[in-house]
């Protein structure tokens, strides 16, 4: 089983899993890691609901309509 | 009549992610008006230099990258420039009018708007540009660390300790709303404390 040496490391590694960036065999071995450690399976769900969270919230814009128009006319001509 | 192919590629590939620029965009220079320009700057630039994309490949990525560079070359030139300033308008407010009071007011209501309940955009918008725009390409539009690297032009492993640090920093700008929103601050604990924090 891994062993992180601090919970930042630990940290990091949940971050990358997140973001489907971890190596194949480092995702298993933290994916067995949190089977078996709860502590780490809790900050992998704060993590994870921290990132909903912002998703969620942050402000969306639409172009505007004149500004659409304006760009398909132009791609248009 | 017919469509051209470069009219296919952008009815196809190319206009479905015109409301992901705009998000960017309005993140970069936290201005409706400015972010439709560099929306259409993008479309724009794409058109001219529609024979450089590979139609079926990474759309939304190259589009990234071109408003990205139409933001650092263009749209901050721009804005560096001396604002012009109308005498008139000046005597004006010196006389004890405001030629634009009617739109001074309706400008604060919309930020009064705007401000209230948006704590996670202003939060990203408190964060230095490169910290970001990481956080805007990987959370809010899932490009992948090498897809990021290649739009801002950055070693992958910059982009992997940039966003790092810049979750932690959002999260700092975050810690007080999102604790009363019930989320939970878990940095800085050492291992063992996390079952006191039931």
């Amino acid at each position: 089983m891994t062993s992180f040496d601090s919970v930042k490391s630990l940290r990091k590694q949940i971050n990358l899993l997140l973001d489907n960036e971890l190596p194949k065999e480092e995702e298993i071995n933290l994916i067995q890691h949190m089977e078996n450690d709860p502590r780490c399976n809790k900050i992998f769900n704060h993590e994870k609901d921290f990132r909903d969270f912002v998703k969620n919230n942050v402000r969306r814009s639409a172009v505007s309509p004149l500004t659409e128009q304006n760009i398909r006319n132009f791609i248009k001509l | 009549m017919a469509k051209t192919k470069s009219q296919q590629i952008f009815e196809k590939e190319l206009f479905p992610h015109m409301e992901a620029l705009k998000t960017f965009a309005y993140h970069l220079t936290y201005n409706e008006e400015d972010a439709d320009d560099l929306v259409q700057e993008t479309y724009l630039k794409a058109h001219k230099f529609i024979e450089n994309y590979d139609a079926g490949t990474n759309a939304k990525a190259w589009l990234f990258k071109i408003l990205k560079n139409a933001y650092i070359n263009d749209y901050r030139k721009k804005v560096r420039r001396p604002t012009k300033v109308d005498l008139d308008d000046l005597i004006s407010i010196r006389d004890g009018e405001n030629p634009n009071s009617h739109t001074f007011h309706d400008l604060r209501q919309e930020i009064f708007d705007n401000t209230m309940g948006d704590e996670v955009t202003l939060a990203m918008n408190s964060l230095p540009i490169e910290f970001r725009t990481v956080i805007l390409l990987c959370d809010i539009e899932n490009f992948s660390y090498d897809e990021i690297a290649k739009i801002l032009e950055l070693p992958i492993g910059t982009v992997r300790s940039r966003l790092f640090r810049a979750r932690n920093m959002l999260k700092e700008k975050l810690k007080q709303y999102a604790i009363n929103m019930g989320y939970k601050d878990m940095r800085g604990l050492r291992r063992g404390e996390y079952d006191e924090e039931e």
